[in-house]
C-alpha cells in the first residue's frame, strides 16, 4: 500500500492527468483488483472486464475520491461494485462434457488426479453459487484477509451484516461440502 | 466453523498476480509493434511492379487496336493511297 504523503502525491497526479501516475496506481493495486474479481466471478475472461472496468471508473472518478476512508477501502469498494454489476454466471454445460469425457477416458494416476481436481473444483462451485452479497464477504475475508470493519466500510454496511452473511456463507459451504470432507485426502 | 472448511477457503481463494494483458488492455503497457518480414515486403513490391508493367502493355496494345479500327478499310498502310 502507498504511504500516505505519496498516496496523496499520486492521487493528486491522477487529477492533473499525470500519466506516470496512473501507472504507478495501476502497478500498485492490479493484482488486488484482478485477485477479487477472479475470485469472486471464477472466470478468468470476466475477471479480466471487471478489473478492466475497475481502473476505468478509477481513472474517470478519482476527482470523487475526498478522503474519508483510505484510498485502497476506495479501491475495493470500486471492485465490490464492479462484480455486483457482473454477476451474471455464463452457461457452463459445454466444459461440464469435457469434464466428463476426460474422467471417463483417463486411467491410473490421471484419475486420480482428475478426482482430486474435481474435489477442489466443488469447493469453487460451491463459492460461485453462494448468492453475490455472501460471495462478496467471503472473497474480501479469505482473498484480501480484510476484518469485519473493513469489509463493512468497502461494503457501505454495519460490521454485524457482514458477520451474518460470513456466517450463513459458511453454514451453506459445510452443507454443500459435507460429502467431499472425507474425501479431502484423495 | 470448522477448520478443514477455513484451510479450503484460504487454498480456494488465494490471491493471484494479475495478467499483462490486463495492463496491455488499459494502454498502460505498450502493445509490441508488429514488424513486416522483409522478404514479404520485397515479394509485395514486385507484384506491383509487374501488375503495373502488365497494366501499361495492355493499355498500349489496345490503343493500336483503336487506331487500326479507326483506319478507312481497304486504305494501305504504307502509302495512303487505295
Amino acid at each position: 500500500m502507498l504511504k500516505q504523503v505519496s498516496e496523496e502525491e499520486i492521487v493528486d497526479g491522477c487529477r492533473r492527468g499525470d500519466a506516470e501516475c496512473f501507472r504507478v496506481l495501476f502497478e500498485t493495486y492490479k493484482d488486488r483488483v484482478y485477485s477479487v474479481a477472479l475470485r469472486f466471478s471464477g472466470e478468468e475472461a470476466l475477471a479480466m472486464d471487471i478489473a478492466q472496468d475497475t481502473f476505468l471508473k478509477l481513472y474517470s472518478c478519482i476527482g470523487e475520491f475526498r478522503g474519508d476512508s483510505a484510498f485502497l477501502t476506495w479501491v475495493y469498494r470500486l471492485v465490490a461494485n464492479r462484480c455486483m454489476d457482473h454477476r451474471r454466471r455464463s452457461w457452463r454445460m459445454i466444459p461440464m462434457a469435457e469434464e466428463i469425457v476426460a474422467v471417463l477416458r483417463a486411467p491410473g494416476d490421471a484419475l486420480h488426479n482428475l478426482l482430486h481436481d474435481e474435489m477442489r473444483g466443488q469447493v469453487r462451485g460451491a463459492i460461485e453459487k453462494l448468492p453475490a452479497e455472501q460471495r462478496i464477504v467471503v472473497v474480501l475475508r479469505y482473498t484480501e484477509g480484510l476484518g469485519y470493519e473493513e469489509i463493512a466500510d468497502v461494503l457501505g454496511c454495519s460490521a454485524g451484516t457482514v458477520a451474518s452473511r460470513l456466517n450463513r456463507a459458511h453454514k451453506t459451504l459445510e452443507r454443500r461440502l459435507s460429502s467431499w470432507k472425507g474425501n479431502r485426502n484423495v | 466453523m470448522s477448520k478443514w472448511l477455513e484451510r479450503e477457503l484460504t487454498r480456494e481463494l488465494a490471491p493471484v498476480r494479475a495478467p499483462e494483458a490486463l495492463g496491455k488492455r488499459l494502454g498502460i503497457y505498450p502493445s509490441p509493434r508488429r514488424e513486416w518480414p522483409r522478404m514479404m515486403l520485397a515479394v509485395a513490391a514486385g507484384l506491383v511492379v509487374l501488375m503495373a508493367g502488365g497494366y501499361a502493355a495492355g493499355r498500349s496494345n489496345s490503343r493500336d487496336l483503336h487506331q487500326a479500327a479507326t483506319r478507312p478499310s481497304g486504305q494501305c498502310v504504307s502509302c495512303h493511297t487505295l
